[in-house]
């Protein structure tokens, strides 16, 4: 547990000084304030493009707000937070930061979990609190097809744990490359081609995406399923590298 | 304190280190001499568990490394050739996240962080400022008060003098020779031969992967030192160096300029036949000297042949 007191506080003084926080509030938050504005915006800006008819029952409602929101976090914002999170293994390995830590007997296990307890958190509070700025807007500026606070916490849970699924990816990805960058695209390349597989019929509810995929129809059906087998892929992603780090030559 | 058996690792087919084995006692100030890629500092990475072996036992304190690592490394100390630290962090907090590592109360932490500052000179303010802003030398002396602050029972340290100026070389020369009063021992490996030479009891000398000397240092001076004839002669020195080389008694023979070092197999033989083979060869005798060889010449002798 020694190792685990130190490296929680050491990866929350990192985040704070290297703006990791803030980097991943910002990929998160701005979506979430300017998704309703642009959507409000849309038939203004369409207005100049012959030929582009926008059908104002569709689109211009709250629910459609936090389908746009969702369609930005899997695309964009899931970039800020890999790429903020790829760097924590990857570079302490290549730039032989750990040989003090593990010199001194530090744990590979607590040291991992500190890293991904200090970006899971996080991400789950930002996600919830964009997708509840989101729905605030939205509220503001439209009035049809309102979305229920309690499916805005299931969507909220369910992207978070993609983005955690991610969070656990990209670690062990980085554990095992040893580079930082590769490891982050490795990571979004997965994730993006993976959602292709969401449409074969036996093979669908195996993929995490179906946690985005479901959040954007508001339609659950056997979310739950893949809700439970996405936390079993997370906990072996985080089983994994801790058995990298415990066998991997950090000089 | 250290018993090394048959220690073997390899990076694909290459060979790095051959079956090496030693002993340290505790307390002791231990050596290790060898060029770069001799394999000294892979030694020091197995020995401080950072990266694997292949073959070979190690024995910390009696017990077996592989299967006690984690809790026997909570009694090593390595200072690596060159320390990298969390650059983000001020020497005050890298000192504490250290201690907190260690299972130290915040108390003995801060107690400790001045002992240690003032043990390798470095003053309160420079603590205050980030690690990644420090010279070369500050992240030295740092690495050593990281490596002391858990009171440590075995050091290892990587060429911990070769980034210092003189004066700081010898400010941690002292201080290694005061951790042996204090029980500590000492595994220390450098290219600086007089370092070595100074601070250290026992020492071994690395050469492609095997020990080739292993010796109390007194031991060592009485088994191969022996003294070289130092030579100056005005002119060309190659004809006269030609006509030694071949001769039986000459072992070898280095040459700076016109300054010969003639390293002899009998010592007798050439007190009363040197002198007079290169008279004999028309040479003109600036300067002839019988000098003690040091650990050096030991060392250039055994290793660049």
């Amino acid at each position: 547990m020694n190792t685990f007191k130190a490296y929680i506080k050491k990866e929350i003084l990192e985040s704070l000084r290297e703006y990791k926080y803030l980097i991943i509030t910002l990929g998160i938050i701005i979506f979430a304030i300017s998704g309703p504005v642009m959507v409000k915006l849309m038939p203004i800006i369409l207005k100049s493009q012959p030929g582009i008819a926008i059908s104002s029952d569709k689109f211009m409602n709250i629910q459609y707000c936090l389908q746009s929101f969702i369609s930005s976090l899997y695309q964009i914002s899931i970039m800020f937070i890999v790429f903020t999170v790829c760097t924590s293994i990857g570079e302490e390995i290549t730039l032989q930061k750990l040989v003090f830590p593990y010199s001194k007997g530090a744990s590979p296990m607590f040291i991992v979990i500190s890293k991904f307890i200090n970006y899971s958190i996080p991400v789950l509070l930002v996600t919830t609190a964009g997708i509840f700025i989101n729905h605030y807007y939205s509220s503001i500026l439209f009035v049809n097809l309102d979305v229920e606070t309690g499916k805005l916490f299931i969507v909220s849970l369910l992207v978070s744990l993609y983005f955690i699924f991610n969070i656990s990816l990209v670690l062990f990805l980085s554990s095992l490359i040893k580079k930082s960058l590769p490891a982050g695209i490795l990571t979004l390349v997965i994730g993006y081609v993976s959602a292709a597989f969401i449409k074969i019929p036996q093979l669908g509810k195996f993929v995490p995406y179906k946690l985005i995929s479901d959040s954007s129809a508001l339609t659950f059906k056997e979310t739950t399923f893949t809700a439970f087998f996405t936390v079993v892929l997370i906990v072996t992603f985080i089983i994994a590298t801790v058995y990298r780090m415990n066998h991997i030559e950090v000089i | 304190m250290l018993k090394i058996e048959s220690l073997t690792k390899k990076y694909g087919d290459f060979e790095v280190l051959k079956g090496i084995s030693f002993e340290v006692e505790k307390g002791c100030i231990y050596g290790f001499l060898g060029k770069n890629g001799s394999g000294k500092t892979t030694t020091m990475n197995i020995l401080t568990g950072l990266i694997n072996y292949n073959s070979g036992n190690i024995f910390i304190k009696g017990n077996e490394f592989n299967t006690n690592k984690r809790q026997l490394l909570k009694a090593i100390g390595y200072l690596p050739q060159a320390p990298v630290f969390y650059g983000f962090m001020t020497g005050n907090e890298y000192l504490k996240f250290i201690g907190n590592l260690s299972g130290m109360s915040s108390k003995e932490i801060s107690i400790r962080t001045d002992e240690v500052l003032e043990l390798v000179d470095l003053k309160t303010g420079d603590a205050k400022r980030k690690l990644s802003g420090y010279s070369g030398g500050m992240k030295q002396r740092f690495g050593l008060a990281v490596t002391l602050f858990n009171h440590p029972e075995i050091l290892f340290l990587d060429e911990p003098t070769s980034a210092l100026d003189p004066e700081g070389r010898m400010e941690v020369l002292s201080l290694i020779e005061n951790l042996k009063s204090e029980g500590i021992t000492v595994f220390l490996s450098s290219h600086i031969l007089n370092d070595i030479e100074r601070v250290c009891s026992e020492v071994s000398i690395l050469d492609q992967g095997k020990i080739i000397i292993s010796s109390n240092i007194k031991e060592l001076e009485e088994k191969y030192i022996q003294p070289i004839f130092d030579v100056e002669v005005e002119g060309d020195v190659s004809a006269l160096m030609e006509t030694l080389i071949n001769m039986p008694m000459i072992e070898n023979i280095k040459t700076s300029n016109n300054l010969l070092s003639i390293y002899v197999k009998n010592i007798d033989e050439a007190k009363k036949q040197l002198l007079k083979i290169i008279l004999a060869t028309n040479s003109t005798v600036l300067s002839y000297n019988i000098r003690k060889s040091n650990l050096e010449d030991i060392f250039m002798r055994m290793v660049i042949k």
